[in-house]
């Protein structure tokens, strides 16, 4: 086929490249006309009509006209601008222009634009009100009577966040958006995810942080607004001077308001946006196209979720524990003693008796330094980092295979993927912008998508194919679709032969994963296990997603290698849309372990065993560096039980709540000799130091985070650290100065520019090349050409081949029959982890306040418990108190705690000490209890106006066919023929 | 051995260590901005000569009710209107090109001199006379000058109007066509087209300047 066509555009002949659509290409070719429905995220929604032109004699709307060859199209013209004209009037109809008192008027309103560049100076519709009041919740505000009805907050909703929740009414007298079944937002399926208030083209559906905040006009008084309003309208002689004063205005405000680039602190998924901040107020968060991991897209968290960095709650000054108290000290007393102790425990009982831990939420450059104190400074390898707790067993099992222990691909990849197995991954919940992906390219191109979980968690619930697997048991699983392809001869030959080792040896392994064995041990029928290896086979591309569902248990690393094992057999890796992802927890749990936060590798995932390698950092630090590996976290504890670990240094990490078996964990931290702790809140983990550091929050300073696709990207400082507060990097340059380190750093560019240069992996990366949006996936060469897709050519393994590794299935723990519950847990969208930050969040909390237990509807019945059942669950590591729901989300006797709490209900109360056998992860997910009720009856601890009790309605974007079918629509392009025609 | 605790004493801060050290900072500002300072100073004075300062304390006390007041009160009355026609008027005289319009205006003044000369006597005016007149080359001139200023009212000035509502120009639309076709790409790259032709705003000036008299 050919790539161009020929065209006539305006009496010129020109080349069009053919897959373009006509506005696309009338943009570049800059004969743009107006257009407020269209939008490069969402596409052609053919709501709006102003972008009429004329194709070959006839009116058309060029946002969804396809280009054939030899079209003549016209875009200038008397009767073209007439058809425009009536479209823009209908959409003032809708929409009041008092621009200058409106919150949204900061330059990117697209009516305002639109109305200038069009010259307009009048409305032939008059503006009337849609009857109907302002909708609201703690989130955003959709006022109708400003809705132009474009539906780009329902094509938002209906097929790029995919909640299915906003519709467009078009049966009513005067449409409007509604939400459901036309209730209140808050009683809605509405997860406020922010989608329609970014990319609606005006002040129609709007954060509640930019009300009466935004503009130097619009916070008056609600009484004073409408005559206001009404004396603009009177006084206007014409839009134009309307326009100039309001423009005037707007410009005024970006003298006020600040728009800074940043990365989000939650998820590995690396949304980033810009925050619009007034001093230290924040007002909204803006997305953009140009955001490499997701466009416009949020979740609550990444969009509302920023309270905290505010909050009362804030440390603010430093604190040293006296006796069983802490009080409020000055800098140089805290870092005084701080230094006086290291040095002493280090003189007394050499540096292995010291530990660091450092923080998947701080920055690269701070990992880079944590470790660079501990190994070059103190002297001892015992670094780690909380990947320890969740995703070292995939990284195994992807560098026994794969050489990297990294995303294969983008999150686009994970889009174009024919088929998406998701494993042991709460997606839509725990990486919500990245699900939107998966959920989209189900919805509208077709791509399949297969769930296995204990949960009917929302993914599962769209899945094309939903399988429960008994718990623990997806390595076997795995390894029988595997095997069953091969017995089908549906192995990729080709792909083992150029690019795999040990082959054989592997399928010999896979000898008794038979369809039998693996329906035994994982309850799942053999139909099933034939159709997920048939739609293996039949995709030319599958990418796997999977979790802690997978990590957390005793053989995590074994069943993660069984999923890459899995992808080798079938040829897919090596491909755009095929891969491994482990989909990442933190917002930089990635780089935390790049930049070398671990007991036995440097930055780049060099090992300290290596000498040249050792030899090159200590050139480079001038130091000597020890060279055995150090203690994880895991053996950390064991090492203070003891009584061969002192002293610690932790940041950035409620280890005291979030390692399993807490109650070890937090008599570990009562034997410390000296604990230090460092935070933005004073957390559980705090409770146990001796001294606790106030640190800053990503907004309040300079640095880079890599996401789950090992994307490299900047954040920066939007204000300055609250109190005494102060950045991570800075702590750990003047407590490593105190020790005699001598570093000099002025900002983390130049911590950034040395790490580079000591590391292969990314030696390439610099701030320059991460300006902006600009960003890059490792591993980066020193010219900065970057990586997307993972493996290209070879595997950075030995020959350049991968290694099908054979894996052996650890049963899960076993439990007395007295505990005969079993307890799924895991995150839930709202809240991250224990919830330090989002509790801050007012509209957070008020929609899920507290921890609760899912029951299902089976156990509710036979144990009498119902919405508010308070109970207790007892494993035999300690206990819970709970309130309970029953839903149909969670099977028989599994149940499903949330950690989003720090309190009485922390899962971690019941975890065991049990733990991978191959990373020392922590096996979270094997726990069993039993269960008695405390109080039969109780408030209920998710209230209604939780989004899990909406009602969503699906369906294809704004449904514009029903507009266009409504008696008093017609298309401007007949009216103008019309008109013409009778002239 | 080290045991959990929530119990966090806040610093007490010397009250007088506290005040001295603002003191110290508040002295440094003070000297950094010690021009500023000065020149504000003496502007304040003023002010407080004026009264000016306690007008806008009292002001800013009540600001919210004070603004509502005045924007009930303004929408309630002429003002409105009025604010609308000083508008026009600016944006009128805005179109006005006074380097065309001098010679325009000098001549008109020289006609009314002229007519003020005439003595009306009981002389006959006759065509002849009239035809003689034609003969005059100053009466020739005006006739020309006056002929340019009919061309321009004919003229379609449709575009350039800020009180015709958008109804008309759709109805009618053909009515802006001719000006579109040769304007429209070009004027869409001016900021606001308010460019009325100078013909028309010409002939607005007229009464204007006649009124001068």
């Amino acid at each position: 086929m050919n790539d161009h066509l020929e065209i006539t555009l305006n009496g010129t002949k020109q080349s069009v490249q053919n897959d373009v659509m006509l506005l696309s290409h009338l943009k570049e070719n800059g004969t743009e006309p107006p257009h407020l429905c269209y939008h490069e995220s969402l596409g052609a929604l053919e709501t709006c009509d102003a972008c009429i032109v004329k194709v070959n004699g006839e009116y058309v709307r060029s946002c969804s006209t396809t280009i054939n060859e030899g079209d003549v199209v016209e875009t200038v013209g008397d009767d073209i601008h007439e058809a425009q004209l009536i479209a823009m009037d209908r959409i003032l109809g809708n929409h009041e222009l008092y621009c200058t008192v409106c919150d949204f008027n900061n330059g990117n309103c697209e009516i305002h634009n639109t109305v200038k560049e069009m010259r307009i100076s009048h409305q032939d519709t008059p503006h009337t009100g849609k009857d109907h009041e302002v909708q609201r919740n703690a989130f955003y505000r959709y006022d109708p009577d400003q809705c132009i009805l474009c539906g780009r907050c329902v094509e938002a909703c209906q097929d790029l966040q995919v909640n299915e929740t906003l519709l467009i009414d078009w049966t009513l007298e005067r449409p409007r958006v509604i939400w459901d079944n036309d209730t209140t937002i808050d009683e809605s399926s509405c997860v406020n995810c922010g989608h329609c208030s970014t990319v609606c083209p005006c002040n129609a559906m709007m954060e509640v942080g930019m009300e009466g905040e935004a503009g130097f006009l619009t916070g008056m008084a609600e009484e004073t607004f409408r005559p206001m309003v009404d004396i603009t309208k009177d006084i206007e002689t014409g839009y134009g001077s309307l326009m100039a004063v309001s423009d005037v205005e707007a410009t005024m405000r970006e003298e006020r308001i600040k728009k800074t680039k940043t990365v989000c602190t939650y998820c590995g998924v690396g949304c980033s946006f810009d925050v619009w901040t007034k001093d230290r107020e924040i007002l909204k968060i803006e997305p953009q196209e140009e955001a490499p991991a997701n466009g416009i897209s949020t979740c609550v968290k990444g969009k509302f979720g920023w309270d905290f960095v505010n909050s009362e709650e804030r440390l603010t000054k430093p604190l040293i524990r006296e006796g069983d108290e802490f009080r409020e000290a000055e800098w140089e007393e805290a870092l005084y003693l701080i230094e006086k102790k290291f040095k002493e425990n280090r003189r007394e009982k050499g540096p292995d008796s010291l530990a660091f831990i450092s923080s998947s939420k701080c920055t690269n450059e701070e990992s880079y330094l944590m470790q660079k104190l501990a190994r070059g400074v103190i002297g001892t390898n015992n670094i780690d980092n909380c990947s320890r707790y969740c995703q070292s067993p995939a990284t195994m099992g992807l560098w026994r295979t794969v050489g990297y222990g990294g995303d294969s691909g983008g999150i686009g990849d994970i889009a174009q993927a024919d088929l998406v197995i998701s494993v042991g991954s709460n997606t839509a919940e725990s990486h919500p912008v990245l699900a939107t992906r998966v959920k989209r390219a189900q919805k509208l191109h077709g791509q399949k998508v297969i769930v296995a979980d204990l949960r009917e968690n929302e993914l599962a619930s769209r899945a094309d194919l939903f399988v429960r697997p008994a718990p623990g048991s997806d390595l076997v699983w795995l390894s029988a679709v595997t095997k069953y392809i091969i017995d089908q001869g549906w192995d990729d030959k080709a792909f083992l032969r150029d690019h795999v080792n040990d082959v054989d040896e592997y399928m010999a392994s896979l000898e008794k994963y038979t369809l039998e064995y693996a329906s035994d041990i994982t309850g799942m029928t053999k139909e099933e296990l034939i159709e997920i290896a048939t739609s293996i086979h039949e995709a030319r591309t599958t990418s796997i997603l999977w979790a802690m569902g997978i990590t957390q248990h005793g053989g995590g690393s074994d069943a993660s290698t069984a999923i890459s094992n899995l992808l080798l057999v079938t040829g897919n890796y090596m491909k755009p849309g095929a891969g491994a992802y482990p989909l990442r927890g933190h917002n930089n749990v990635q780089g935390a372990s790049d930049f070398g936060s671990m007991p036995d590798r440097f930055p780049g995932y060099q090992f300290v065993t290596d000498d040249d390698v050792r030899a090159r950092f200590e050139e480079n630090w001038s130091a000597e560096i020890p060279t055995e590996p150090g203690l994880n976290n895991h053996e950390m504890v064991d090492a203070i039980h003891e009584g061969n670990l002192d002293v610690l240094y932790l940041k950035g990490e409620d280890m005291g709540i979030v390692d399993s078996n807490i109650n070890y964990v937090q008599s570990a931290f009562e034997k410390l000799k000296f604990f230090v702790v460092q935070d933005i809140f004073f957390s559980k983990t705090c409770q146990y130091a001796d001294v606790v550091l106030p640190a800053s929050p990503s907004l309040e300073k300079d640095g880079t985070f890599v996401n789950t696709e090992r994307r490299f990207q900047r954040l920066y400082k939007v204000m300055d650290p609250l109190g005494q507060s102060r950045p991570d990097w800075e702590i750990i340059q003047e407590i490593a100065n105190r020790m005699g380190a001598g570093w000099d750093y002025s900002h983390p560019g130049e911590i950034m520019d040395e790490a580079a240069s000591l590391t292969p992996l990314f030696a390439g990366v610099s701030y320059d090349r991460l300006e902006g949006y600009d960003s890059l996936q490792w591993p980066v060469a020193e010219d900065g050409t970057d990586t997307p897709l993972l493996f290209e050519k070879e595997f950075p393994l030995p020959g350049g081949k991968a290694q099908l590794w054979p894996v052996e299935w650890t049963k899960p723990l076993e439990f007395e029959d007295q505990y005969d519950l079993h307890v799924n847990n895991g995150r839930i969208l709202e809240h991250f982890h224990e919830g330090n930050m989002t509790y801050k969040s007012d509209a957070i909390t008020g929609k899920t306040p507290e921890v609760f237990l899912e029951v299902s509807p089976q156990l509710a019945g036979e144990r009498k418990l119902e919405d508010g059942t308070k109970v207790r669950l007892t494993s035999p590591y300690g206990s819970v108190k709970v309130s309970c729901i029953v839903t149909d989300r969670v099977f028989g006797k599994q149940l499903y705690l949330p950690m989003n709490t720090a309190g009485e209900g922390a899962i971690n109360y019941l975890t065991s000490s049990h733990s991978d056998k191959d990373t020392d992860t922590p096996a979270y997910k094997e726990v069993s209890v039993k269960m008695e009720v405390l109080e039969p009856k109780g408030k209920s601890p998710l209230p209604k106006t939780n989004h899990r009790y909406g009602n969503p309605q699906p369906q294809i974007g704004v449904n514009v066919e029903e507009k266009w079918a409504r008696p008093d629509y017609i298309f401007p392009g007949d009216i103008v023929k019309a008109r013409r025609g009778d002239k | 051995m080290a045991k959990a605790t929530k119990v966090i004493h806040r610093m007490e801060t010397d009250p007088e260590v506290q005040h001295e050290r603002e003191i110290r900072e508040l002295e440094q500002l003070l000297t950094k901005h010690k021009e500023v300072l000065g020149d504000i100073l003496s502007i304040a004075d003023k002010m407080k000569d004026r009264d000016l300062l306690d007008m806008m304390d009292s002001g800013l006390g009540q600001s919210d009710r004070i603004i509502h007041r005045i924007v009930t009160a303004l929408n309630d009355s002429e003002t409105p209107q009025s604010i609308k026609n000083t508008l026009l008027l600016f944006q009128l005289l805005g179109t006005v090109n006074m380097t065309e319009i001098e010679p325009l205006v000098l001549k008109i003044n020289t006609g009314v001199s002229k007519a003020a000369e005439y003595e009306h006597s009981n002389k006959k005016a006759g065509y002849r006379g009239l035809l003689g007149a034609l003969k005059d080359p100053e009466v020739v001139e005006g006739v020309n000058v006056l002929l340019q200023i009919l061309k321009g009212l004919g003229t379609g000035v449709d575009e350039g109007e800020n009180i015709r509502p958008q109804t008309e120009r759709v109805q009618n639309s053909e009515r802006e066509v001719d000006e579109q076709k040769s304007n429209y790409e070009e004027d869409k790259k001016k900021p606001y087209g308010y460019a009325l032709a100078a013909g028309a705003g010409a002939l607005m000036m007229i009464p204007l300047v006649l009124l001068r008299k």
